[in-house]
């Protein structure tokens, strides 16, 4: 108050008694108040707007944690709240992976259920209890309105507010995005793609101030990605990278200099501290680049202080010894480093970056996974609707004006576009940068169209006064209003005065009007219709017929509550998170997937016949057998459709293996032409074990498959060495008991 | 043909006389001529190919194939044109070529005439489909020496183990490469082959030449760019059209095409060309890189109305043109749309 007390000319004195509404009203009636009030409104619709559209699955189901990972998610979160800090980080986990365990404290991002943890911690404090589950479960979207207003900040750092608020707006519903962060998606990506963008834009912000405190400020946000996911490489690729490029276009500043120097130093040093990344991120080839810029940044600052200093002959001199020492050093140097193993080899899912077909050919674990598929073009109009035209505009608009920023983001997009190409999963990264260059094009068409619209004939100090009238009539927009400013300083500036031009401008925001409200439309169906199914419970039809499914958590539960609690259950991998998570048994595989071998065992035991099977789980103490069938229910992605991936991977490591066994005449079939190693593996029996009596639908035989729309080829299945023990209401989950020996006489 | 005059009647008899005259002349003789003269007629013909692969023709078959026995083993590759177009996963094409090469490797090896190969086309005739009972493909046989053929339609039982198909050679390398087929057609049987020449760019006399204008350009270049302050490297336009390329590349599943092998037209059952494939899953590569164009075009409508455009200083000119850009835009966005729907299914865009 006190500084409304100063009188300052030209503006209305402070008036002691004037009513609140007196006071609201002037303060309402001052244009950059107004524009702040809107502003602000509109970003707080937004943060609401990111999170109340991800809750699509808690409304039509249940607040539950999705699909497969966030359920060891959740699990780690519950160890971290229940037994602290220290014990997570030590935790060896012997429930899965038996009997080898896995070491899950050096093994795993921990950022995540350091977030959640922390939440569930505030909330407590703050006298909130909310349980733990719904923690995980709303993490996501709040983080996905965090990331809004990154993409606000990042857009006014690139351009101006307005490119702040419309790239706000894009990032809260872009459903490439939404795909991984709907409610109960409990997964790394969740904070990750904030860290990311957090990253980013801090990092921005450090070149752009170049001081010491901001590049802090980045790397304490690279901490948090480092935390979080696996792809915080894709920064610490990306930021070297970007250096070059300034390096190369003659850019090059000591605020560069300084900011990368620093982050390095600090950034390197907390990334260190998590667990799984260690020494790594000093030795790892993958990271190769990122000291590499360090030490070479420090090399030719280095050179331009001894040519300030020396002489230009000296320094000559000094150059080509230098440079026949150093290159000599570090080749002696590599060659030992590499000889002696102490750097890694470039991890699998990083070479199929770079060679797109080395997956396909040599690792099936990688190939199978179906977000490791290459993108066709109907995926960018599914993720990113409109954008797909907007975001080039963008690009050209950072070539037109070429700021630190603009070429970030430059390097930044094309590099995430190329790499969004290669896996549909790499959508997520690209869609912030797809996010940023269509607000960049957005915002400037809408500027642009507007200006022209305002009618810039008149004198140009009448020309804001006009312009500020169409703002105030045309209302509630607060982008507009900013282009309204502009357009009074640009036509002011501008000496060839435009005539009116309605026609085309008009067209021009109707279009891109109606392209916001398609986009809109299309973000809010596709997280519905698509993204928000919780895979764990499943519904089918609609209306009357609507039958909801909820074998899974049923059978979980069963083996929670009716087998010993040290049980151990065999199950494709895909299942292994959520029966240590639900059912809380012992698993022999899950999808971390750390040892191909052990996965390979199992394939070969569910390729094998009973006896041999048999033989396989008596060495890995196996107690249960539990298939996933959907030849009853008509549930698609069950096990025998996955099947074949079992035999490939068993094959991967046991050549008796041989995936052409299980084809007849190359295809893959479980009818009356299967083979007869196809009708006799575990997997079939286990599948089919009784169905073979079973009718499934009116006219037709039985033991009708739903799935695969034929009948079995054996109905008759015996099994020796195992017995039903549980089968889920509508068939999807059946797990069987593994016999004991038999007694000998 | 609805009428058929007596002549034409009376023309296709005397036609299918002389056919079946020459037939019976030609198995005469076969039958007449000596077997080392076959072999070297073989052998003869084998020149006249550029890989040393005869396309068999019934009249071929009739002379060096039936018989009591033959001198020289038999392979025959069986191929179809229009599984070839329509499956381009079963890759029959370079699954050819390495069998051209094992034929070439054995033409030029020491048993020359201990082996021959042929190509049976289902379009050339299909009597070897019959004779031998394919119906699918890949399929390549060998047929031994001392096997004896009484005729060209009675069907002939080959052992499994002188068949080449998925089950009994397996799906691991395939397609098979020339070495597994010189393993299969000669080497089993001891008869050797020759190494198995590979065309390669780096065998070619050319290729030290190449690479030394390579290197010389590159280090032009390289000059170049240092002396003139690398004018070039930092000139936006040139960064501007490759980035550009990138999006282009990319957003219409250039790596897609890569990855899985996608052929850019594929031709349906009845040989007419498609390039569009609706489903949700998989598509064609011209039909990626016409999407992707067509998002290029939207894209350059919009920034040429919203950064080119206004800097026309003719008032009618910029009208007209600013018109032109943002209707072109608005088209290919709206025929974008349309054929995603077409593809896809989704008929739930609103406007577009």
């Amino acid at each position: 108050m006190s500084v409304a007390k100063t009188v300052v000319p030209g503006h209305e004195q402070y008036v002691s008694h004037a009513s609140l509404f007196e006071t609201a009203k002037r303060y309402l009636m001052k244009p950059k108040s107004q524009e702040l009030l809107i502003r602000s409104t509109t970003l707080i619709l937004i943060y609401l707007l990111a999170f109340c559209i991800r809750l699509f699955s808690v409304l039509r189901y249940e607040s539950v944690i999705h699909e497969f990972d966030p359920y060891f998610n959740y699990r780690s979160t519950i160890k971290l709240v229940q037994e602290g800090i220290y014990e997570f980080w030590n935790w060896f986990d012997a429930e899965s992976w038996h009997p080898l365990g896995r070491v899950v404290g050096g093994t795993v991002y921990p950022g995540l259920m350091f977030t959640a943890g922390l939440l569930y911690k505030i909330s407590s404090f703050l006298t909130a209890w909310i349980k733990l589950r719904d923690i995980c479960v709303f993490t996501a979207p709040f983080f996905a309105g965090n990331t809004a207003m990154i993409a606000y900040l990042f857009g006014k750092e690139l351009k101006d507010r307005e490119t702040g608020l419309v790239a706000a707006a894009l990032m809260a519903i872009v459903p490439g995005y939404i795909s991984r962060s709907v409610a109960g998606s409990f997964d790394n990506e969740a904070v990750a793609i904030f860290a990311l963008l957090a990253t980013f834009y801090l990092w921005v912000r450090a070149v752009q101030r170049g001081t010491v405190a901001a590049a802090v400020l980045a790397a304490l946000a690279y901490l948090y990605m480092a935390a979080s996911w696996g792809a915080y490489v894709f920064i610490s690729n990306l930021i070297p990278l970007y250096v070059i490029v300034m390096f190369v276009s003659g850019r090059y500043s000591r605020r560069l200099y300084l900011a990368y120097t620093t982050f390095w130093v600090v950034g390197s040093l907390l990334a260190m501290q998590v667990r799984f990344i260690g020494f790594n991120h000093v030795l790892s080839t993958e990271l190769l680049s990122f000291n590499g810029v360090f030490v070479g940044l420090q090399v030719w600052e280095l050179l331009v202080f001894l040519r300030a200093k020396l002489g230009a002959r000296q320094f000559g001199q000094l150059v080509y010894a230098a440079a026949l020492g150093a290159g000599g050093v570090g080749a002696v140097g590599l060659a030992g480093l590499l000889l002696s193993g102490k750097l890694n080899p470039w991890t699998g899912r990083f070479w199929t970056l770079l060679d797109p077909t080395y997956a396909k050919k040599f690792i099936p674990i990688v190939a199978s996974v179906s977000e490791h598929q290459p993108t066709t073009w109907a995926s960018y109009i599914f993720d990113l609707h409109g954008m797909v035209f907007a975001a080039p505009a963008g690009l050209y608009f950072c070539f037109k004006r070429r700021t630190e920023g603009s070429i970030f983001l430059l390097t930044f997009a094309l590099t995430a576009i190329y790499f969004s190409g290669i896996m549909v999963r790499l959508m997520l990264v690209a869609a912030p940068a797809f996010v940023l260059l269509s607000a960049i094009s957005l915002s400037s068409i809408m500027q642009s169209a507007t200006r022209e619209l305002r009618n810039p004939v008149t004198p140009p100090a009448a020309s804001s006064a006009s312009a500020a009238a169409a703002g105030a009539k045309e209302g509630s927009d607060a982008k507009k209003r900013g282009a309204a400013k502009r357009s009074g300083s640009s036509s002011a500036s501008d000496p060839s005065a435009l005539p009116h031009q309605p026609l085309p401008n008009a067209l021009l925001l109707v279009l891109v009007a109606l392209g916001l409200v398609s986009y809109t439309s299309h973000c809010n169906w596709v997280t519905s219709e698509a993204y928000s199914s919780p895979s764990i419970v499943l519904i089918s039809g609609w209306g009357p017929h609507r039958h909801v499914l909820d074998d899974f958590r049923e059978a979980y539960y069963w083996l929670r509550h009716n087998t010993p609690p040290g049980s151990r259950v065999m199950s494709w991998w895909d299942y292994g998170y959520q029966i240590t998570a639900m059912a809380n048994r012992t698993v022999i595989v899950d999808n971390n997937t750390w040892n191909n071998t052990h996965i390979a065992t199992v394939g070969r035991a569910m390729a094998s016949n009973e006896s041999e099977a048999y033989r396989i789980m008596r060495q890995l103490d196996v107690d249960y057998a539990l298939v996933i069938f959907g030849g009853m229910s008509g549930y698609s992605s069950d096990d025998i459709n996955k099947f074949l991936w079992m035999v490939r991977i068993g094959g991967g490591v046991f050549p008796q293996v041989k995936e052409a066994d299980y084809l007849s005449n190359g295809d893959y079939t479980v009818g009356a032409s299967g083979t007869p190693t196809m009708l006799n593996s575990l997997m079939y029996k286990l599948s089919y074990y009784d169905f073979g009596n079973i009718m499934t639908e009116h006219g037709k035989g039985t033991g009708y498959d739903r799935v695969r729309g034929y009948e079995i080829g054996n109905k008759d299945v015996k099994l020796d060495h195992l017995y039903e023990c549980f089968t889920s209401e509508h068939w999807i989950v059946r797990i069987y008991k593994v016999k004991d020996l038999e007694n000998r006489a | 043909m609805p009428c058929v005059d007596k002549k034409s009647t009376t023309m296709k008899a005397t036609l299918i006389l002389c056919m079946m005259a020459l037939v019976a002349l030609s198995a005469s003789v076969s039958a007449t001529m000596a077997p080392s003269e076959l072999a070297s007629e073989l052998a003869s013909m084998r020149h006249q190919f550029r890989d040393a692969v005869i396309p068999l023709t019934d009249d071929l078959l009739q002379r060096f194939v039936v018989g009591r026995s033959r001198p020289y083993a038999v392979a025959i590759f069986f191929t179809a044109q229009q599984v070839v177009d329509s499956n381009p996963g079963l890759r029959l094409d370079d699954l050819r070529r390495e069998y051209g090469l094992a034929a070439k490797a054995f033409a030029s090896g020491p048993d020359a005439d201990k082996v021959f190969f042929f190509e049976a086309g289902l379009e050339v005739s299909q009597t070897p489909f019959g004779m031998l009972q394919v119906n699918a493909l890949p399929c390549v046989v060998r047929i031994p020496p001392g096997l004896a053929i009484t005729s060209t339609k009675a069907p002939l039982e080959l052992p499994r183990s002188e068949k080449m198909l998925p089950d009994t050679i397996g799906t691991r390398d395939y397609p098979w490469p020339a070495e597994t087929f010189v393993d299969f057609i000669g080497t089993r049987h001891g008869v050797t082959a020759a190494a198995v020449d590979r065309p390669s760019f780096v065998k070619s006399p050319m290729f030290p030449f190449v690479v030394l204008g390579a290197v010389v350009t590159v280090l032009y270049l390289a000059y170049k760019a240092l002396t003139t302050q690398m004018a070039l490297l930092r000139s936006p336009v040139l960064w501007a059209v490759l980035s550009l390329a990138v999006f282009w590349f990319s957003a219409s599943g250039g790596m897609y095409n890569i990855i899985r092998g996608v052929p850019f037209f594929i031709r349906d059952r009845n040989g007419k060309i498609q390039f569009f494939m609706t489903g949700r899953q998989g598509q064609l590569g011209a039909e990626g890189f016409t999407l992707g164009t067509l998002y290029l075009v939207a894209s350059c409508g919009l920034a040429f109305v919203t950064y080119l455009a206004p800097r026309i200083a003719s008032a009618p000119l910029r009208n007209l043109l600013s018109l032109l850009g943002a209707l072109m835009a608005a088209g290919s966005v709206y025929q974008t749309f349309t054929l995603w729907t077409m593809k896809t299914g989704y008929k739930h865009v609103f406007y577009f």
